[in-house]
């Protein structure tokens, strides 16, 4: 009896999906957002990545809550040679905290703080909105994105990235049980949709699949940088549970002696 | 030497006495299953917030400009401030999944049959205390949840009639959730509450020992007794009961470590994404949902269309269970002996309460509302119809002994 | 059966119970009989069935109580028997069976490991709640060094900067102070500043890394108030042939003007060094170079 109202319970907790894909996906017109796994034991990675941050996003972004030593510590960069190439501000010692000097004027609508972007709308949103900008002459900056329709953001990566497009292509119909609706020769039913990015070959300075390791990097130090305690959460992790296996497996052998007391 | 001081002491205030008597020699049933262990679980849970909460309250700020800050000051300044934070965040959802897990084993066996009333009394009111003890916590780091969370709970006492808004505005003690708002609920959580639950906590124990802890057999243990007046299926408490918690707590220490160096923000069910972000009283997220120990009644307040009647419906929900011993006419205590009607009352309950919790975190669609309008029936009729389906089913006889 | 042996038995299996009844019979039986009959009586749930066996076993210890172990009838021995009890013939020795006693070897083994693994998750768990009070990041940004231009100083001015909030004392020493501290050196309790933790030994008579400058922690060594500076060479209260120096107002302990302390004065020691270097004028306190 016991056993059935537990299963069932527990059934019907599984059931319960991540809040993120209750919402209709965040990406917005992109679909699903691409899955970022981050590695954040990659310090060739996470270089790369404040490198970047650094030349391309620290003139607009801070990063108020974050410490230069401390990153050039986590990063395995050695200190000097962290504040000669990196760090724009030449007083700037390693306890103080990495706020860009736009955000240092007081000024109405600065772009956002990115310490804690990667936090609060998860690694796969930044990998997939750094990859999505387009084409859009009705925009001030003549660009646009299609995880953050509207943004107001120039897209800074532009001349890496080459010019992505607008475009359509067939799809597969869907039938009603999810599978693809065939013709009576049994070719697949396509119609064209539209909201497609569409990649212009040799436009920018890498090719598609450096300049997505270029965003990896990107946002592999952003999601560094929103939480760093975290890659040594999770090695300090493995010791607890190994802890609490054995723990759990003493406790037992204990428990199971004192029990023959009584039973 | 010990012994004297300790005899010294014992004269003028029986503290061995007291210790024999609730703690190492008290008689415990010695037949029950893990369902038994999740109150231990509990004390452990409370001592651990009440440590870390100290702990916390020395870094963080409670001012509108610092809140946020300083758990994020916390979270990489404080050297180890983050181990200490996630143990807070996630022992708070662990403390209520236990006590969910504990309740639950009450309404089980009958854990509130005279004369084990007070005790299931007390620990409602320690529940109710620790919803809003969660509730005030989660405000605390002022991020965009904390803000709208709140707005949205304190508005529910704008929709008393009469008094609502003025009521709101007292509470918050500004024309929004401010600085000022943060402060007192900072006092609350950390000294008011806190003690409220402590005392509480106390009288549920003192009140279970009088009467004696229960087992799944719904049998009376004091009915037999050696010539000490000892229960004869019972154990002493030290070392027996705490052997028998031990690997439980081994267990549950694992479970805590797994989400806390894992997935300390439990897919965002323990700790919401949009929390990272500093409040923000201009912008409202995109999705607002309660975190998932209140999801149940946040679904049965959206189930009504009207603020009062869902703020009355929330209330009555938490409110029924402190009657539930006098609704349960049944004469057995375990669900083992119950008839049919209460098992098959007991599955519909835990079915409508889950769905209930999943649906307050999801956008509110059509089919969405039919069933949290059914669950919410359903949660109510288990507790309302009690006293006709434990009257009229037939039960199976209680063995004499363990 | 009596009064006193219905005391002798209970139904239950835990240790206690075991305890409580070899309290009550002699010595001799319960050496006989050891534990493990209490097992044996619990073999029923039926409280008749258990009492009747139980009575049984009483029956035959007041036997065994009374008579010679030898002379016991084999009705008796036979009721021991079916409860773990044997009884040789040979010896009219005990030799009961204790295959059911708890391993005491084991269970010490097993709480010793539990108990020393849990002690160790304790300190494992203590240790951020410890580290938790150290100075945090922001902690360390406002002590972190602090730079002074020096060069605008007169000879002979002190000059107060303050690093991690406690004065630091800067003096700007004239040659002729420099070797006139020689003859102090009597007077001082430990010139060479071997008692202390001295960064920047034998380098410069003012105990810093300038021939001209001292840099001096202004926190005195005895209860922590900061001595003050009096250069001039003249009777003072406190001295009648005071050479120059500092002077700690609290206390009365005085140091000479490279802040070692006096003989016979509350403070144990020399006043002490910051970590510090000089880059031309620019002097950096807090952190070497």
């Amino acid at each position: 009896m016991i056993k059935s109202i537990l299963i069932i319970s527990i059934l019907s907790f599984s059931l319960v999906p991540s809040i993120n894909s209750a919402e209709g996906g965040p990406c917005k017109d992109y679909g699903d957002c691409d899955q970022f796994k981050p590695d954040l034991n990659n310090m060739a990675s996470l270089q790369r990545g404040v490198g970047t941050f650094m030349k391309y996003c620290y003139s607009c972004h801070s990063l108020k809550y974050s410490r230069w030593g401390r990153v050039a510590n986590d990063l395995q960069i050695p200190e000097d040679i962290f504040f000669e190439y990196l760090v724009p501000d030449k007083d700037a010692g390693p306890y103080d905290l990495m706020v860009a000097p736009i955000h240092e004027l007081e000024i109405d609508n600065a772009p956002p703080d990115l310490t804690l972007v990667a936090r609060k709308r998860t690694s796969s949103w930044v990998y997939t909105y750094l990859r999505a900008f387009y084409d859009d002459s009705s925009t001030t900056y003549g660009s646009n994105n299609l995880v953050y329709p509207g943004v107001n953001m120039p897209n800074i990566l532009a001349p890496i990235q080459g010019s992505q497009k607008l475009g359509c292509k067939e799809v597969p119909v869907l039938a009603k049980n999810g599978g693809e609706k065939r013709d009576e020769f049994g070719n697949t039913i396509t119609k064209e949709k539209c909201g497609y990015l569409k990649y212009q070959d040799g436009s920018g300075l890498l090719n598609v699949e450096e300049f997505d390791e270029f965003i990896y990097d990107l946002t592999n130090f952003l999601t560094y940088v929103g939480e760093p305690s975290r890659a040594e959460r999770e090695r300090m992790g493995v010791y607890a549970i190994i802890f609490f296996i054995i723990f759990t497996f003493l406790s037992a052998l204990l428990y199971r002696e004192y029990q023959k007391d009584y039973h | 030497m010990v012994t004297k001081v300790l005899n010294w002491i014992n004269y003028r205030l029986p503290i061995i006495n007291t210790f024999e008597r609730h703690l190492s020699k008290h008689p415990v049933p010695k037949k029950v299953n893990f369902w038994y262990l999740f109150g231990a679980l509990a004390s452990i849970v409370l001592i651990l917030q009440i440590v870390t909460g100290i702990w916390l309250m020395m870094p963080y700020s409670n001012t509108e400009e610092g809140a946020f800050a300083s758990i994020e000051y916390i979270m990489r300044d404080v050297d180890y401030g983050w181990i200490i934070r996630y143990m807070h965040t996630t022992g708070a959802s662990m403390f209520f999944a236990i006590v969910y897990l504990h309740m639950f084993r009450g309404l089980l066996y009958g854990s509130y049959k005279k004369p084990k009333e007070l005790v299931w009394i007390f620990g409602c009111t320690i529940y109710l205390v620790m919803m809003a003890e969660g509730f005030l916590g989660y405000v605390l780091p002022y991020g965009q949840m904390s803000y709208w969370g709140a707005q949205v709970i304190i508005s529910l006492f704008g929709a008393i009639p009469y008094i609502g808004e003025s009521l709101e505005i007292w509470i918050r003690g500004d024309y929004y959730i401010s600085g000022i708002t943060i402060s007192r609920f900072f006092a609350l959580h950390v000294v008011a509450l806190p003690l409220i639950l402590i005392a509480l906590v106390f009288l549920h124990l003192v009140a279970l020992h009088e009467v004696g802890a229960g087992n799944p057999e719904g049998v009376d243990i004091e009915e037999y007794i050696d010539d000490d007046g000892v229960p004869l299926d019972s154990v002493p408490f030290f070392p027996y009961k705490v052997l028998s918690a031990m690997p439980a707590i081994g267990v549950f220490g694992l479970v805590f470590c797994v989400i806390m160096f894992f997935f300390p923000e439990g897919g965002g069910y323990f700790l919401e994404l949009a929390n990272f972000e500093e409040a923000n009283p201009l912008v409202t997220p995109e999705h607002i949902a309660p975190v998932w120990y209140y999801s149940p009644f946040y679904t049965m307040l959206r189930a009504v269309p009207d603020p009062l009647g869902g703020l009355v419906v929330m209330a009555a929900a938490v409110a029924i269970l402190f009657v539930v011993p006098w609704l349960d006419r049944s004469n057995v205590a375990s669900i083992r002996y119950k008839g049919i009607l209460s098992k098959i009352a007991i599955v519909l309950f835990i079915v409508s309460f889950v769905t209930l919790g999943y649906l307050g975190t999801v956008t509110v669609t059509e089919t969405g509302k039919i069933m949290s309008v059914i669950c919410t029936l359903m949660y109510f009729a288990f507790f309302l119809l009690m006293p006709i389906y434990t009257s009229i089913e037939k039960t199976y006889e209680v063995p004499d002994r363990l | 059966m009596t009064e006193t042996t219905e005391k002798y038995l209970t139904l239950r299996g835990a240790n206690n119970d075991i305890y409580f009844f070899q309290k009550r019979v002699s010595e001799k039986v319960a050496g006989i009989i050891g534990t493990s009959f209490v097992k044996t009586s619990l073999r029923t749930k039926d409280l008749n069935e258990a009492i009747s066996s139980r009575d049984e076993l009483v029956d035959a210890l007041n036997e065994l109580e009374n008579s010679d172990i030898l002379n016991i009838s084999d009705h008796f021995r036979s009721t021991l028997d079916s409860f773990g009890i044997s009884i040789s013939k040979e010896n009219g020795h005990k030799e009961s069976e204790i295959s059911n006693e708890p391993d005491q070897g084991r269970r010490k083994v097993l709480i010793g490991l539990t108990a020393g693994f849990a002690a160790t998750g304790v300190a494992f768990v203590a240790t951020p709640f410890v580290t938790t009070w150290n100075p945090s990041a922001r902690a360390k940004a406002i002590g972190s060094a602090v730079k002074v231009d020096v060069s605008k100083m007169m000879v002979g001015q002190q000059i107060q900067v303050s690093w991690r909030k406690q004065p630091i004392l800067i003096i700007r020493h004239s040659p002729s102070a420099l070797s006139g501290l020689a003859s102090v050196i009597s007077k001082l309790a430990d010139p060479n500043s071997d008692s202390i933790d001295e960064p920047y030994k034998n380098i410069n008579a003012t105990r810093s890394l300038s021939s001209e400058y001292s840099v001096l922690s202004g926190v005195c060594t005895h209860l922590g108030c900061s001595p003050k500076y009096y250069p001039e060479v003249e009777p003072k209260p406190w001295d009648s042939s005071w050479e120059g120096g500092f002077f700690c107002p609290c206390h009365g302990s005085m140091f000479d003007l490279v802040g070692r302390v006096y003989k016979g004065v509350p403070a144990p020691t020399n006043l002490t060094v910051p970590p510090h270097y000089f880059e031309g004028s620019i002097l950096t306190i807090g952190e070497e170079a």
